[in-house]
C-alpha cells in the first residue's frame, strides 16, 4: 500500500468526539478533501467538525468506508437536471439497508452530507426522503415528520375543501 | 420568564402523554394570559422539563425546547395575525420515547437547497401535497408546482388552463393548478388573469363545476385588474340532468353569474369573455312583426325554422321582465317540450357588483353576453360600469338579434370613447343606428370583416359613386339581398379623433359635404377594399372639408391577412402648406422592424423620402414575396411585395414630374404597378 493511502487523519465532532480514520475514506468528503489538499505538511491536530455529531459522524464513516475507492461523481453530471430525473429513485441493496435508521438520524445525515459535501450519500438521503413522501397527504406528511401546521384555521378550512372538493359535486 | 408559567403548564403537561403510542403528542393549552405575549418572548431559549412515566413505571425527565418544535423558529415566515391563532396552543412531538438528544433534526429543518433536491426525485403531485403542510413548504413547493403548469410569475400574469376533465369521477384525487392557486395564500393581487376552459366533451355540468372551482378562487382574490375568459367548447350539453333542463339553466345561471359578479366585485377594469354559448340555447328569438321596420331583415334558416309559439303565451310574459328580453319588434322566448314561458332564469348583476363596478373596458367576443340569460348581466353591468372602451368581436348572430341588442348596449354606454368591432356580422344599418348614439366617441376601429354601407352619390362627382357600388357588389354579395333601402342619416360623430375604417366606411361617414362628422379628426387609417381610386377621393373629400388628418393606408398584402400589412401614411393636403407623408410598414415581424419616413412636400410637388431603419433580414421579405407571387390576382399583391422589399431600400418619389427615383437605384419590387399606385393614392387630381 502507498503511504498516502493508509495515512491516518483525526477528526474531531462537535461533542468533542474523535476518530481516526484512513485518509482515502474521508477523501469521499469534498470538504475534508478540499482542506486536507490545502494543508501539506503533516498535522496531529485533528480537524474540527463543528457541524456533525459523534454518532451522525460514525454513521458517515460506516457509509464511507463501504464505499471507499469509488470514483467520485464529477460535478458536471450532476448538474443535468434531466439526467437526475432519469436516475429516479433506486437506491442499492446495501445504501438501502444503511439508510434504514430513525427519522432524526436521517436528516441528521442529509444535513451532515450537505455540509460535508458527499454528493452520493445526500442523494441517498433525499431520495429515501422523497420516497417517504410520495404518494401521502399533507396530513400523513406532517405526522410522519412531526411538523407542525402553522396555517391560519381559515386557511386550514380552505386547503381542506379545496382537497375534499372533488367529493361533494 | 414571566411569572406563572411554570406553574401553569405544571397542571396541564402530564395529562396527554401516552406511552404505548410511538408517537406520543403533547399539547399545552396556554393560559390566556400568555396568549396575548408579545412574540419576541418566545424567541427567549427556554426549556421546558416534562416529566413521564415510562413504559417500565419509571418516572423520567424529558427537557424539550420548545422552540425546536414550534413553527416560530422559522421567525420569517411569521406575522402577528397568525400569532394568535397559534399560541392558543403549543404543541410539542416526542418524536421517540427513547428520545435523549434534544436538538435532533426534522425534515423542517433542512435548508431550502436540500428541499428542492428532494423535489426533484419526487412526483409533481407531490410538490402540491407538499405545499399543503405548512407555511414553508408552500413557499417553496408551490411555485415549483405552479411553474409545471407554466406559471410562473401568478402576481403579474396568471394563465390558467382549466382541464375539463381534471376533476372527473376518474381521476378525483388528482390536483391540478386550480388546486393550488386556492390555496396559494401568498398570492393576494393578480394583474391579469386568463382563464381557458378547455373541455374535451361539450357538456355544461363539467363547465358548471368548473366555474364555481373559479369562483372560489376569485372569491379569495383580493384584486384583478384584468380578466379573459375563453371557453372552447359551446357548452350545450346537460345530459346529467335529462329531461330537466330547467334546473340546469337554474344552476347554470347561479354559477356562472356567480364568478361574472364576483370578478366585478374584485374591482376588475377590464373583462374580456370568449366564445362559448352555453345555454342559449334554451332562449329563442322571435322577431313580431313589425310594419314600422324600415327594412326586412334576412331571416337566417334556423330560426325560421322554429314554429311560432301560440298567440296565448304572449300575454303569458311576465310584466316584470327586463327589457332585454323584449321590445317593439322582438323577443326571446324560453324554448322548452311543454312551452311553458315562466321558467325563465336570467344571470343577474348582484347588487354588490353593482356598487362596486369599476370596469372600464368590455370586450366581448362571446356570443352568449348578448343572449339570453347572460344578455341581462351584460346589459345590466354596461349601465352601471364606467365603460368607455368596447369591443365586440368574433360575434355571429342573426341579423334581428343585433337589430334587438346594438340599441341596448349601446345605450346603455353613454360615456364610450372607444369602439372597435372586429370579426361581426352587425347589419350596416344597426350600426349606423349605433353609432348615432354614440356622441361622445374618439376612437372608431371598424375592420374588413364589417358589410358597409352604400356610398351616398355625390353631386359632384356622380361616376364615384356607381363605381364603388359595382365594387361592393363585388365583395359584399349578402348585399344584393336586401333591397337598397334609402341611406340612413349619417351620424354625427363630432368627438371623433382616431379612425380606422375601411375605405367605403370612411367613404360613407364622409358622405355628406355640408355634415360636421369628423370635424376634429386627428388619425385615419384606411383599410382599402380595393383601388388606389377610393383612397384619393378621400383624401380629395377630407381636403374639400379641410381637414388634414394624419392619413395611415394598411394595404394587405395577401386580401384579409391582418397579420401582414404593409401600410403608406401621410397627411391630406388640404392645407396646401406643407404636409407630412409617412410610409411605414405594419409587417408583423417585430415592432422594431416598422420603418417611419418622412417626407416634405411643397407647392412644387410631392416628395417622398423614404428612409428604413429596419434590419428585417431577406430571407423574410422572399418569402413574402414568394406569397405575394403565389397569390396572384389579389388586390394588394404589389403592394405587399413592395412593402416587403421597402424595409431594405431607400427610395425616393418625386411627384409632379412623374419621375421615380431611388436612392439606391430602383428597387427589385417596385413594379409598375406599384408606381401606378401609388401614383393614384397621392395624386389630389385624381
Amino acid at each position: 500500500m502507498a503511504a498516502p493511502a493508509t495515512q491516518q487523519i483525526k477528526i474531531r465532532c462537535n461533542d468533542e468526539k474523535e476518530f481516526t480514520v484512513d485518509r482515502d475514506v474521508l477523501e469521499r468528503s469534498v470538504l475534508i478533501k478540499n482542506m486536507l489538499e490545502d494543508v501539506t505538511e503533516q498535522q496531529d491536530a485533528p480537524i474540527p467538525l463543528p457541524n456533525v455529531s459523534g454518532p451522525v459522524m460514525a454513521k458517515v464513516l460506516e457509509y464511507c468506508t463501504h464505499h471507499r475507492g469509488e470514483p467520485l461523481p464529477s460535478a458536471d453530471t450532476e448538474q443535468s437536471q434531466d439526467e437526475t430525473r432519469k436516475r429516479t429513485t433506486d437506491i442499492s441493496e446495501w445504501d438501502q439497508k444503511f439508510i434504514t435508521v430513525d427519522q432524526e438520524m436521517l436528516f441528521e445525515i442529509i444535513l451532515a452530507a450537505n455540509y460535508l459535501d458527499i454528493k452520493s450519500l445526500l442523494d441517498v438521503g433525499c431520495k429515501t426522503v422523497a420516497n417517504m413522501i410520495k404518494g401521502k397527504t399533507p396530513e400523513e406528511i406532517r405526522k410522519l415528520f412531526n411538523i407542525v401546521n402553522d396555517f391560519t384555521p381559515e386557511e386550514e378550512a380552505q386547503i381542506k375543501k379545496e382537497n375534499e372538493w372533488a367529493e361533494d359535486r | 420568564m414571566p411569572r406563572g408559567f411554570r406553574s401553569s403548564f405544571k397542571r396541564t403537561v402530564l395529562k396527554t402523554p401516552s406511552i404505548a403510542s410511538r408517537h406520543p403528542v403533547l399539547i399545552l393549552k396556554l393560559p390566556s394570559h400568555f396568549q396575548t405575549l408579545h412574540p419576541p418572548f418566545l424567541s427567549i431559549p427556554f426549556k421546558l422539563e416534562v416529566r413521564s412515566l415510562d413504559r417500565s413505571g419509571r418516572f423520567r425527565n424529558w427537557q424539550l425546547s420548545p422552540l425546536q418544535h414550534t413553527p416560530y423558529r422559522h421567525r420569517r415566515h411569521y406575522s402577528h395575525r397568525r400569532h394568535h391563532a397559534t399560541l392558543s396552543f403549543m404543541k410539542f412531538t416526542i418524536p421517540k420515547l427513547r428520545w435523549s438528544r434534544v436538538n435532533m433534526a426534522n425534515f423542517n429543518d433542512l435548508p431550502v437547497e436540500l428541499l428542492l433536491k428532494i423535489a426533484r426525485d419526487l412526483p409533481i403531485t407531490s410538490f402540491y401535497h407538499l405545499a399543503c403542510v405548512c407555511r414553508r413548504f408552500q413557499s417553496i413547493y408551490l411555485p415549483l408546482y405552479l411553474a409545471t403548469y407554466g406559471i410562473h410569475d401568478p402576481a403579474n400574469f396568471l394563465n390558467l388552463t382549466i382541464q375539463g376533465d381534471a376533476r372527473d369521477r376518474d381521476a378525483q384525487c388528482a390536483p391540478d393548478a386550480l388546486s393550488a392557486l386556492q390555496v396559494a395564500f401568498y398570492i393576494t393581487k393578480v394583474k391579469h388573469l386568463r382563464i381557458l376552459f378547455e373541455q374535451d366533451h361539450d357538456q355544461v355540468r363539467t363547465l358548471m363545476y368548473q366555474i364555481k372551482r373559479l369562483s372560489r378562487l376569485v372569491g379569495r382574490l383580493e384584486n384583478i385588474e384584468r380578466v379573459t375568459l375563453v371557453f372552447n367548447k359551446p357548452g350545450q350539453q346537460y345530459n346529467h340532468y335529462g329531461r330537466d333542463i330547467d334546473e340546469a339553466l337554474k344552476k347554470w345561471t347561479e354559477a356562472f353569474g356567480g364568478v361574472l359578479n364576483m370578478i366585478v366585485t374584485r374591482s376588475c377594469q377590464s373583462l374580456t369573455i370568449q366564445h362559448g354559448s352555453a345555454m342559449t340555447h334554451c332562449y329563442h328569438f322571435e322577431h313580431l312583426r313589425d310594419p314600422t321596420m324600415d327594412f326586412v331583415p334576412a331571416r337566417s334558416v334556423g330560426d325560421s325554422a322554429l314554429p311560432p309559439p301560440p298567440p296565448a303565451l304572449q300575454s303569458s310574459i311576465p310584466a316584470t321582465l327586463p327589457d332585454v328580453m323584449r321590445g317593439t319588434s322582438w323577443r326571446f322566448y324560453r324554448a322548452t317540450l311543454n312551452r311553458r314561458d315562466d321558467n325563465v332564469f336570467l344571470v343577474d348583476l348582484s347588487p354588490e357588483a353593482k356598487a362596486s363596478t369599476a370596469l372600464t373596458s368590455f370586450t366581448i367576443q362571446s356570443p352568449m353576453l348578448l343572449r339570453p340569460p347572460c344578455s341581462q348581466w351584460t346589459i345590466s353591468l354596461l349601465e352601471a360600469s364606467p365603460i368607455t372602451h368596447l369591443t365586440l368581436s368574433d360575434l355571429y348572430l342573426y341579423s334581428d338579434i343585433w337589430a334587438a341588442m346594438m340599441p341596448l348596449i349601446i345605450r346603455s354606454v353613454p360615456g364610450l370613447q372607444d369602439l372597435t368591432i372586429q370579426n361581426c356580422n352587425i347589419p350596416y344599418e344597426v350600426l349606423l343606428d349605433a353609432l348615432r348614439e354614440c356622441t361622445s366617441l374618439k376612437s372608431l376601429n371598424i375592420d374588413r370583416s364589417m358589410k358597409s354601407p352604400p356610398v351616398p352619390s355625390q353631386s359632384d362627382n356622380p361616376g364615384i359613386g356607381s363605381k364603388v357600388n359595382s365594387f361592393f357588389s363585388r365583395f359584399t354579395p349578402l348585399a344584393s339581398r336586401f333591397t337598397p333601402p334609402p341611406p340612413p342619416p349619417i351620424p354625427v360623430l363630432s368627438q371623433l379623433e382616431t379612425v380606422q375604417a375601411p375605405s367605403p366606411w370612411v367613404l360613407y361617414l364622409l358622405g355628406i359635404p355640408n355634415s360636421n362628422a369628423f370635424e376634429g379628426l386627428k388619425r385615419l387609417r384606411i383599410l382599402p377594399y380595393e383601388t388606389s381610386q377610393s383612397v384619393s377621393m378621400m383624401i380629395k373629400k377630407l381636403s374639400l372639408k379641410g381637414l388634414g388628418p394624419e392619413i395611415e393606408v394598411i394595404c394587405p398584402e395577401v386580401y384579409g391577412d391582418k397579420g401582414r400589412e404593409g401600410s403608406l401614411s401621410g397627411r391630406s393636403f388640404g392645407s396646401g402648406s406643407s404636409g407630412s407623408l409617412t410610409s411605414s410598414s405594419a409587417s408583423s415581424l417585430s415592432s422594431s422592424s416598422t420603418s417611419s419616413t418622412r417626407g416634405v412636400f411643397g407647392g412644387k410637388g410631392l416628395g417622398l423620402l423614404g428612409s428604413s431603419s429596419s434590419s428585417s433580414s431577406s430571407s423574410s421579405s422572399l418569402t413574402l414575396a414568394e406569397q405575394m407571387e403565389s397569390s396572384k390576382g389579389n388586390v394588394g399583391r404589389g403592394k405587399g411585395k413592395f412593402m416587403a422589399k421597402s424595409m431594405a431600400v431607400e427610395y425616393k418619389i418625386v411627384y409632379d414630374k412623374v419621375e421615380w427615383g431611388f436612392a439606391n437605384g430602383q428597387p427589385e419590387g417596385m413594379t409598375a404597378d406599384l408606381v401606378e399606385w401609388y401614383r393614384g393614392i397621392l395624386d389630389p387630381r385624381v
